[in-house]
């Protein structure tokens, strides 16, 4: 059954034959929402660029691009802004929709910007302290950290699985793409 | 003339006796209503907190609702018509009462849509958010819920909580076309509406027609993007939903607390006046038997 949803969902697929893109026909202002559930850091803001690590791969969204539906995963997202300055978020998990009108929703699970994460201190979370709670805590840090690792040295891509853990602490490792592999 | 004299002797007594009792049972009532309205007004005050807080977290969580929403809106993705297609409908309420109509609200939107659909021959389920939901649903259209939710409202809900609902949901194996997540959005501090949100299935998105114009979508990517979506949105009707909540709690229990002072007003005079009159009876009783004897 499964192997049958997936014959028809390839469908649409291949119904879209890669071509030429069209002349870009959205505006010429990048619309770009940036949002966490418990944080906004850019709603309908203009920028000039933003760069997101993908399930697929990292890739540059610029005004115009090709509209498109990604899935994140744990890495670094950078926003370059009209004035030429970037700033830097790690983000765990979420979702990237760019629109045919160049509105770009990025949807976070957990963003928080590079200068507030301590990667020493994610790395001492990964030592193993026992007890149930603590393994989740493990586990959670683990996450991160081996996301904060590719994001410094470039390490192979991390699948991560899903957890529903009760937490609902600022570390939960619930996170929400789930990867079946 | 025994008649009258026997009424007058009747009459007395009965006044006294109704009196006497009235004093009594007037304290007894003033003390209760005083203490309920030291209740009222503390839930009033402790709902004003949870107020502010859910009010305060409830701004990035609509920017993030609303940015969720925004492919739906912009694709234009609608199920086919016409088809016989399962519905599913979320209602988001919490387990607590004593906030004024909040869950009946939810509860008439969820029957209407019922009628509504079924009257069109398509299949529905329903699922809880809120026992308090599952207590007025159970009665009538018990056999439409699908999966119920407990423990909401006690804490402000996280986005952990919106995601457990989303895989339970998912894992039930109800395979719905479209839904609708019904919630009461807040409008002020006076006023929330019933409103709903539409949730697709991955089916329904990837056959709808606009979807053609987004690039480089594999089946996967597709799955993940929904269920996360499902989730925010589950998430976005839960902020919404208590904020209404504790905001209407606010409202009744300050209306309660009012009513509970004009109760105490009006029988706090009563209750001297009855005294005066008790009072005066006595001086009465006493002053005629002197003059008798």
């Amino acid at each position: 059954m499964m192997a049958a949803r997936f014959l028809r969902r390839s469908l649409p697929v291949l119904r879209q034959a890669r071509c030429y893109a069209d002349a870009p026909s959205g505006s010429a202002q990048m619309s770009f929402t940036f949002a966490s559930p418990t944080q906004v850091y850019f709603k309908e803001a203009s920028v000039k660029q933003v760069d997101v690590p993908t399930l697929t791969g990292a890739f540059g969204i610029l005004p115009a691009h090709v509209p498109t539906l990604q899935v994140l995963r744990p890495g670094v997202v950078t926003v370059f802004n009209d004035d030429g300055s970037a700033t830097k978020f790690f983000v765990s998990s979420g979702s990237i929709t760019v629109n045919a009108d160049s509105s770009v929703q990025l949807l976070a699970e957990e963003a928080f910007p590079l200068d507030q994460l301590d990667v020493a201190r994610s790395e001492v979370g990964t030592e193993p302290i026992g007890g149930f709670g603590r393994e989740e805590k493990n586990s959670s840090s683990t996450l991160l950290h081996h996301g904060l690792q590719e994001t410094v040295e470039g390490a192979p891509p991390y699948t991560h699985r899903r957890d529903s853990s009760g937490e609902g602490g600022k570390l939960s490792s619930s996170a929400y793409t789930s990867q079946t592999n | 003339m025994f008649a009258r004299t026997s009424a007058l002797v009747f009459l007395p007594q009965c006044g006294q006796v109704r009196n006497m009792a009235t004093l009594k049972d007037i304290t007894i009532r003033l003390k209760s209503i005083k203490n309920i309205q030291k209740i009222t007004k503390s839930m009033k005050m402790v709902a004003a907190a949870k107020y502010a807080r859910a009010e305060r977290q409830l701004k990035p969580a609509r920017v993030y609702g609303n940015g969720a929403g925004a492919l739906y809106e912009k694709a234009e993705i609608k199920a086919p018509e016409g088809v016989a297609n399962k519905h599913l409908l979320i209602g988001v309420s919490s387990d607590r009462g004593l906030c004024g109509a909040v869950h009946s609200n939810v509860a008439k939107a969820i029957k209407a849509k019922i009628a509504n659909l079924t009257g069109e021959g398509k299949e529905v389920m329903v699922v809880n958010v809120g026992d308090k939901l599952r207590n007025i649903l159970q009665r009538t259209h018990g056999s439409y819920l699908l999966l119920s939710c407990k423990e909401v409202g006690r804490k402000p809900p996280t986005f952990t909580d919106a995601s457990i609902v989303a895989t339970e949901l998912l894992n039930m194996g109800y395979e719905f076309d479209q839904g609708a997540v019904i919630y009461n959005r807040f409008r002020s501090v006076i006023s929330y509406k019933t409103d709903e949100k539409p949730i697709f299935s991955i089916d329904t998105v990837a056959n709808s027609e606009n979807m053609g114009i987004y690039d480089d979508i594999d089946a996967d990517v597709l799955r993940n993007y929904q269920e996360f979506a499902l989730v925010n949105t589950i998430y976005f009707g839960l902020k919404e939903s208590t904020t209404s909540e504790q905001s209407a709690r606010m409202t009744a229990m300050d209306s309660a607390s009012k009513n509970a002072s004009e109760m105490i007003d009006k029988l706090t005079l009563t209750f001297n006046r009855t005294r005066q009159a008790v009072i005066t009876k006595e001086l009465i009783e006493i002053i005629s038997g002197a003059a008798a004897l």
